[in-house]
């Protein structure tokens, strides 16, 4: 395992900016720096306006290498003020990215088929992840994308780009299987027979995430999830972006609280109280 | 290039800009982001006796012009300091000052006593202003009294110099200024931030795990400039200035108004390098007012 890149705090040009549907885009920006050596689960860092005091997390869907110039892709919903103004970028504008950032997931260990759970806008990292699985040796991922249903089937523009079928989970009903991913994965599981030793691999709503941990301690399997909470700075300064940890997991000299943005956002499930988190929201 | 170089009493800085605590964590955090010898200082976020493990989240939130935030100074505690965040910081080049929490005199002193004999340290700051933990300070630092009782007891058990973080939220600032200058603190930072509440209204609760919490940023740069003004035209002892600091031309506002030197917190959390470019910002506009050197315009407000 090679030392990951020292991030970098630079302003990166905008290729593009894609509204994909009315909730949700898919912005591209040349990938300077050490970006262009990321690995799945890593995010940075957005100053999405200068009117803005705070820049804004968000999750790499993939890097590019079209036409020799190097992006990554930033799938987002447009949930607020610093999302609002991401949509109002040009190409060719330029925006402060800090990047890349925090722990990536790890790979399987020998033995292991990946499962990749991806709910809403978790769905992109896993994206990535399923792409730096396709190397030979590994064993194909399982790919999972669990939306609502149309509104937010946007979500799982970067499963298409995929050389595996993704399977698809709705709330509604509307598309693959009806209900939450863990739903889509029993049927897949039921028609073509699980796997000897599965790793989950799972990032969405802190409800998906505590749901997928749960099922995987149930059967005592490998699992990773990739946690999002509001941050300050991204760096581990501010302290800000706490989850608690399991109470029998916190080694000595631990506190109470992981950082998302430097002990994660990957985390072992079995390392997070993810109930306890439910309980605080 | 204008001489920056300044002093805060014996302390003497390279320039007179500082990272302030809990923005800047123990310095390694900003490895290969800033450039730790462009700065005068860095203040180390708050260490106590025993770990302390925070409030629950969500930690923070953005508000216009600044941001809340309620961490609850979860940190690693003394022994976990010198163990895992002491070995960084003593190969800093910057002024290294070490910020102290506690519950109770004795818990600040009981900190400081661990600090002593550590030639890597230049001053402590004590914190008697956290907004966020019922027993993190706040209750010595609204009272002269309470807050020049634990600030004699840490200067008594100190082989450093100690500046006293006051916070905004007194009757009389210049008072609190008076009462711990008394007490023997050999500086004083002004200010830290102001407790502050923002709502989600649609679930009609706090955006924050913890209800209030602090607010920061340049929201409150002309409080914090206020106070760095009255404390200044009172005490004897140098003031740092500190709140909403993000650019040049805020830094040096500050040192009119009185400061020797000055703190950036939230600036840092935005735009790692801001230490840096504030430092750059300054020594251009001197150089811009043919001013050759920082020191000459500290206190050189003309007030009606």
């Amino acid at each position: 395992m090679t030392a990951r890149p020292t991030p970098a705090d630079l302003r990166l040009q905008v290729l593009n900016d894609e509204a994909l549907d009315a909730r949700h885009h898919l912005l591209t920006l040349a990938a300077d720096g050490p970006l262009d050596t990321f690995e799945a689960g890593q995010f940075v860092m957005l100053r999405c306006a200068d009117s803005l005091t705070l820049r804004r997390p968000f999750s790499i869907q993939r890097l590019t290498r079209g036409g020799g110039v190097a992006a990554i892709e930033i799938l987002y919903r447009v949930v607020g003020a610093g999302t609002d103004a991401l949509t109002l970028l040009q190409t060719g504008d330029g925006v402060d990215c800090l990047g890349p950032l925090g722990r990536p997931f790890p790979f399987p260990a020998d033995g292991e088929v990946p499962v990749l759970l991806g709910g809403g806008v978790g769905i992109p990292p896993m994206a990535a992840l399923a792409e730096a699985l396709m190397l030979p040796g590994y064993a194909e991922p399982l790919v999972i994308g669990g939306v609502g249903g149309a509104a937010d089937r946007a979500c799982l523009h970067g499963l298409w780009q995929l050389p595996v079928a993704p399977h698809v989970a709705t709330l509604d009903g509307s598309e693959g299987t009806r209900g939450h991913v863990i739903d889509a994965l029993e049927a897949v599981w039921a028609r073509d027979g699980a796997p000897m030793r599965p790793h989950l691999y799972a990032c969405g709503p802190v409800v998906m995430l505590a749901a997928v941990a749960r099922y995987a301690a149930a059967r005592d399997l490998a699992c990773h999830v990739s946690m999002e909470a509001v941050m300050g700075c991204g760096f581990g300064a501010c302290v800000g972006c706490a989850v608690p940890r399991s109470a029998d997991r916190i080694a000595d000299g631990e506190t109470r609280y992981a950082l998302v943005c430097q002990d994660g956002p990957v985390f072992d499930a079995r390392d997070l109280d993810l109930d306890l988190l439910l309980e605080m929201d | 290039m204008a001489d920056l170089t300044t002093s805060v009493g014996t302390v003497a800085l390279r320039n007179p800009v500082l990272l302030a605590s809990g923005c800047a964590g123990y310095g390694a955090e900003l490895d290969g982001l800033l450039d730790l010898s462009t700065l005068g200082g860095l203040v180390t976020k708050g260490v106590s006796p025993t770990p302390w493990e925070g409030n629950p989240p969500p930690r923070i939130a953005e508000t216009t012009g600044g941001m809340l935030n309620a961490i609850g100074l979860q940190n690693v505690g003394l022994r976990g300091f010198l163990e895992s965040k002491q070995p960084y910081l003593q190969t800093m080049d910057c002024a290294a000052v070490v910020n102290v929490i506690g519950r109770s005199v004795h818990e600040y002193v009981a900190v400081t006593e661990g600090l002593r004999g550590l030639p890597w340290i230049d001053a402590l700051e004590l914190n008697v202003s956290c907004p966020n933990v019922k027993q993190g300070g706040i209750q010595f630092g609204t009272r002269p009294e309470a807050a020049a009782a634990v600030t004699r007891a840490v200067v008594d058990a100190a082989d450093r110099p100690v500046w006293v973080k006051l916070a905004p939220t007194v009757a009389d600032i210049a008072e609190m200024a008076l009462a711990v200058q008394e007490a023997g603190a050999a500086a004083l930072t002004v200010t830290n931030t102001i407790p502050a509440l923002a709502i989600d209204l649609d679930r009609r609760r706090s955006l924050l795990g913890n209800g209030i919490g602090g607010l920061s940023g340049p929201a409150i740069k002309p409080v914090a400039l206020r106070m760095t003004w009255a404390c200044a035209q009172v005490a004897s002892i140098p003031v740092i200035g500190c709140g909403g600091i993000r650019a040049g031309r805020d830094a040096l506002e500050f040192l009119v108004a009185g400061a020797s030197a000055v703190q950036a917190g939230t600036a840092t959390l935005v735009e790692p390098g801001a230490g840096a470019r504030i430092v750059a910002e300054m020594d251009a506009w001197l150089d811009a007012s043919g001013i050759g050197s920082v020191e000459e315009i500290i206190g050189t407000l003309q007030m009606p």
